[in-house]
């Protein structure tokens, strides 16, 4: 599952793989697996029409939010993080071996996705939403600014924001979880890269 | 006074802050310092319920009082800060016995360089103005919960320059036994201990039970007092909510142990209560056990410490210009990657440390030195030697280096250990002392004399006789043939003083035919008489061989389990090559043409020295390294391909090209360009930006990288030095964009400046075209195909 989501993230469409490429999608893998150290975190508020989160008493300016968790009773407020050696290495890799860094990049990314998946499922149990992040759809990436502070990730996590707001280390995720609900049908239809879609023009969606 | 009292009894520190003030209102979101001006009494009182439990500190209500983190109150920092000592001194009011207020201060809240944007110098100053209005009116520092070593570097120093007040030094360690950043209990010590810390300890993240392996290792390495503050037991998150389960009685049995243990201040974290107080109280009438551990030499990076014991260390020698033409050059056209990758080839080959010298005239080396050093530890945990004979370079290298470092050197004339020792001292640094003066001594006796003056004189400087290691010099056999033995004798006299030595073997060689063979028989005699640290070569198989043979004979690698995997090895490898390429296709029937489109980096580079013996370079590139190329980006657009496949046909046909280079008369005749690249300030993603500029080398275009998160006065600096042909930016995200947009129009004051490239994965053209820039690459190819328009 992880090297599937990895090829995909690296835009594959079923072009031939050698056997040496496999093995380094193993290696990565491995490597990967060994380096991280998933740490999450979560808070768990009631909603207030139209999107404010009583725990926070933070409101949330996005359409696609409202539509996709706004009938929701309680919202799961998620972050989680594969730790900085994920960091440390691909920068090694950056020096040494470019491909090994972009296979390697790929990998973290799918298991961060996965980690984060299992993590919400052995908390929240098996009825839950998708995760929602800042950045996707309308819901703004600045609302990372306000989550890492109120949720105090930094100690709680070890993750903190840039000076361009993206979360370091890399491989760390916030998200909004609709507890008690199932998941719903994944589409592009609200996407704002959707005229600019690598995936679409080749014919694949990045979920 | 404070540091008299902790030679004398076990104090008692004060429980958690944050638990309190939660039960007073305090909500996510709110600014606890705050509270130091809107609920004064509260905080007073919060202050006194901890000494009346028996507490010897106050720490201030100050945690988060960094000005990153305090830019949003409503109040100045000043005011929080003296509101905050003013409670405490109040609540001190009435206390009859000796109460020490402790400053505290937390992590800054933002990750420093290189994993995050904060640089050190940034970190220092959040740092120092906290430490300029406390110092008057606090008996001592904390600085808590840390997670990354570097920033505890700066926070010491921002203190240390600014005052004399005991620090204490708190780090948060995970269950797997390193903080978040990787450091371990014994480096961080060694770093710490090294800076002139007076105290040092754990708190926070963990429970006392979870502690105990933690505190075990610190205090049997420890050589000043351990401060331990445990949560009230792990964090459990219920709910979302986190909650405490230790009892306060439960903790009494591990303040109990850990007094036992010897750790000389006791307090707590997370979840405590006055009734943790208490009980610490009480186990710190059990008196106090601590002893410094015994003293030994060691270097640290920020996540690895080398101890010198009985084991022969590594130090890697390559990283030094002085008779290497390729690195010389790469210094002076700074091209960083060279260098880092001569770092990781030493590291992968073996070397426990690595020496540093970008001694090349024409270029800063204070400067350049401490970006080699940044760099390198961006990518290697190897502690690093600083090799410099300018004391500013060394400064400079020494302050920016994360952990603690070897010096090279010193030597016994006074201006030079005047100008050196200091430096030492401050930033904790290891030694190297050069046995001669004006000249160097024949005889053994003299040079051990000079070791004995120069040890005397570091220790004036404060500096133990352990954190100097002696070289007795290594002298030329076919120049001083009889001196050659009076190093050995010198060394051995050394050793049997006490002290650690060191040798850069190779110089015994000089001028004699078969360097090696006299090389490692001159090592292994040195290692006899005891070498602890040859500089050498690691990437000289047959040179770490004879180290491995040596730590078989004198029994330190047991059961010859290194040997074992290191030799035997050799000869498998010769047989795995061969059947590699026998399953492929023999080498007769592949060609360079074949191997770049199929990315095979292993052969390319004796296929092109093959090709090289019937064409000319120029040739080769023309008709078979191009064309390749043009199908490869073919193969790409149309999806037979995808990007790995790319990039690894990209890499391919760089190491064909350094194989051409070597033969083609005059360096620029195939070089295009140069392009300058960057990724703009505010943004340290440049994955992508490495991709391109790897496909972009494989066509023949000299590219220089500036790196990441590069301001914009050094793109425009690197365009009037460098005078490209093209420039490409990258930037990941909407928020630096606008960095990009002032780069260009930086650029744009100039009227001559070449055509300007932006790519990365928030671009569109409609962006590209609102920024000014003259061209947008949606990926590595397209790029290609516009640096092929501009330059050809």
């Amino acid at each position: 599952m992880i090297k599937q989501t990895a090829l995909k993230y690296l835009g594959y469409s079923n072009q031939e793989l050698s056997d040496s490429f496999l093995e380094l999608l193993d290696t990565c893998e491995k490597e990967v697996k060994e380096l991280s150290h998933f740490k999450a975190t979560y808070v768990i508020s009631k909603l207030q029409a139209p999107f404010i989160l009583t725990a926070f008493d933070l409101r949330v300016d996005s359409n696609d939010l409202i539509e996709a968790l706004g009938s929701c009773k309680e919202i799961a407020i998620i972050a989680c993080t594969l730790g900085s050696e994920i960091d440390s290495r691909t920068r090694y890799y950056h020096s040494l071996d470019m491909q090994k860094a972009v296979v390697f990049d790929a990998v973290a990314s799918a298991y961060v996705e996965a980690c984060c998946d299992a993590y919400e499922d052995e908390v929240f149990g098996k009825n839950h939403s998708f995760r929602y992040a800042p950045g996707y759809g309308d819901i703004p990436l600045e609302l990372n600014q306000q989550l890492c502070k109120l949720m105090n990730l930094h100690k709680k996590i070890g993750v903190s924001l840039d000076a361009s707001s993206l979360f370091v280390p890399m491989k760390s995720m916030t998200g909004f979880v609709g507890l008690h609900m199932d998941k719903q049908k994944k589409s592009c239809k609200s996407c704002t890269q959707k005229e600019h879609c690598e995936y679409l023009k080749r014919g694949s969606t990045c979920y | 006074m404070l540091l008299e009292q902790l030679k004398k009894r076990v104090l008692v520190f004060d429980g958690a802050m944050g638990t309190q003030l939660q039960n007073i209102g305090l909500k996510a979101g709110d600014i606890p310092e705050e509270y130091n001006i809107t609920r004064k009494e509260d905080m007073i009182r919060i202050h006194k319920s901890y000494l009346d439990a028996g507490a010897d500190f106050i720490s201030t209500n100050t945690f988060g009082c960094s000005p990153y983190k305090m830019a949003d109150s409503l109040y100045e920092l000043e005011d929080l800060i003296t509101h905050a000592i003013d409670n405490a001194n109040q609540a001190k009011i009435g206390v009859d016995r000796e109460v020490y207020i402790a400053y505290d201060m937390g992590p800054i809240g933002q990750l420093l360089e290189p994993m995050g944007t904060l640089s050190f110098d940034e970190a220092y100053e959040q740092f120092k103005v906290q430490v300029e209005f406390a110092k008057d009116k606090v008996d001592a520092f904390i600085v808590e919960t840390m997670t990354d070593i570097y920033e505890v570097k700066a926070a010491i120093l921002a203190i240390k320059e600014t005052c004399d007040l005991p620090i204490i030094v708190s780090m948060t360690f995970e269950a797997n036994g390193r903080s978040l950043t990787g450091t371990d209990p014994l480096t961080f010590v060694n770093v710490v201990e090294g800076l002139g810390a007076d105290v040092l300890g754990v708190n926070c993240s963990l429970g006392p039970k979870e502690l105990l392996p933690i505190v075990e290792e610190i205090l049997a390495v420890a050589r000043i007092p351990m401060i331990v503050q445990p949560n009230a037991g792990l964090p459990c998150l219920e709910h979302g909510e986190t909650h405490y389960h230790l009892t306060s009685e439960e903790y009494a049995m591990y303040a109990h142990r850990f007094v036992e243990m010897g750790v000389s201040i006791i307090g707590g974290c997370c979840g405590t209560t006055p009734a943790f107080i208490q009980e610490a109280k009480k186990a710190s009438e059990l008196g106090l056990h601590f002893t410094p551990a015994k003293k030994k030499t060691r270097v640290s990076s920020g996540s690895k410490t080398v101890t010198f014991e009985n084991q022969v260390i590594v130090c890697g020698e390559r990283l030094n210009p002085t008779g290497k033409k390729k690195l010389k050059q790469a210094l002076l056209d700074e091209k960083y990657d060279e260098v880092l990758r001569e770092a990781i080839h030493q590291q992968e080959a073996g070397a426990d440390i690595l020496d540093v010298n970008v001694g090349v005239p024409g270029i800063d080396e204070s400067q350049v030195m401490t970006k080699v050093v940044k760099m390198i530890q961006e990518v290697i945990n190897l502690p690093l030697q600083m090799d410099s004979s300018s004391p500013e370079a060394l400064e400079k290298a020494c302050r920016y280096y994360n952990g603690r470092p070897l010096i090279n050197s010193i030597n016994a004339k006074p201006e030079v250990m005047h100008n050196i020792l200091p430096i030492a001292k401050k930033y904790g640094g290891v030694v190297i002392g050069l046995t001669l003066a004006d000249q160097i001594p024949l005889l053994a006796s003299e040079r051990v004399q000079l070791a004995k003056d120069m040890i005397k004189q570091a220790e004036a400087y404060g500096i133990h006789p352990k954190d100097v290691i002696i070289d007795c010099l290594t002298l030329t056999a076919s120049a001083q043939q009889k001196e050659v033995q009076e190093t050995l004798r010198a060394l051995q006299m050394v050793k049997e003083l006490g002290h650690h030595t060191v040798l850069g073997v190779s110089n015994v060689s000089f001028g004699l035919p078969n360097r090696p063979l006299l090389n490692r028989t001159f090592l292994t005699m040195a290692m006899q008489a005891g070498l602890d640290l040859p500089i050498i070569n690691p990437l000289d198989f047959e040179l770490m061989s004879t180290i491995d043979a040596f730590n078989v004979i004198t029994n330190q690698d047991v059961d010859s389990t290194k040997y074992i995997a290191h030799q035997a090895n050799v000869t498998v490898e010769k047989k795995v090559v061969q059947h590699h390429t026998n399953t492929t296709q023999s080498f007769d029937q592949m060609s360079l043409y074949d191997a770049i489109i199929r990315g095979l980096k292993d052969e390319v580079h004796t296929l092109a020295t093959q090709e090289l013996e019937t064409k000319q370079p120029l040739d080769i590139v023309q008709d078979i390294v191009i064309p390749a190329l043009n199908q490869v980006g073919d193969d790409y657009e149309s999806g037979k391909i995808f990007l790995p496949q790319l990039i690894q046909s990209a890499e391919t046909t760089k190491v064909a090209f350094e194989v051409l280079q070597s033969r083609m008369q005059g360096s620029s005749a195939t070089k295009k360009g140069p392009i300058i690249m960057a990724t703009v300030e505010g943004d340290i993603h440049d994955i992508g930006k490495n991709i391109v500029k790897v496909v972009l080398e494989s066509y023949g275009y000299e590219v220089i990288d500036l790196g990441k998160n590069v301001p914009v006065q050094s793109v425009v600096d690197a365009f009037l030095k460098y005078k490209p042909k093209a420039i490409g930016l990258s930037a990941l995200m909407t928020t630096t964009v606008v960095s990009m947009k002032k780069t260009i129009e930086a650029l744009r004051q100039y009227d001559e400046v070449c055509p300007i490239m932006v790519g990365g994965a928030v671009l569109t053209q409609e962006i590209a075209d609102e920024i000014h820039a003259d061209y947008y690459g949606v990926d590595a190819m397209a790029t290609v195909k516009i640096v092929q328009q501009i330059i050809g």
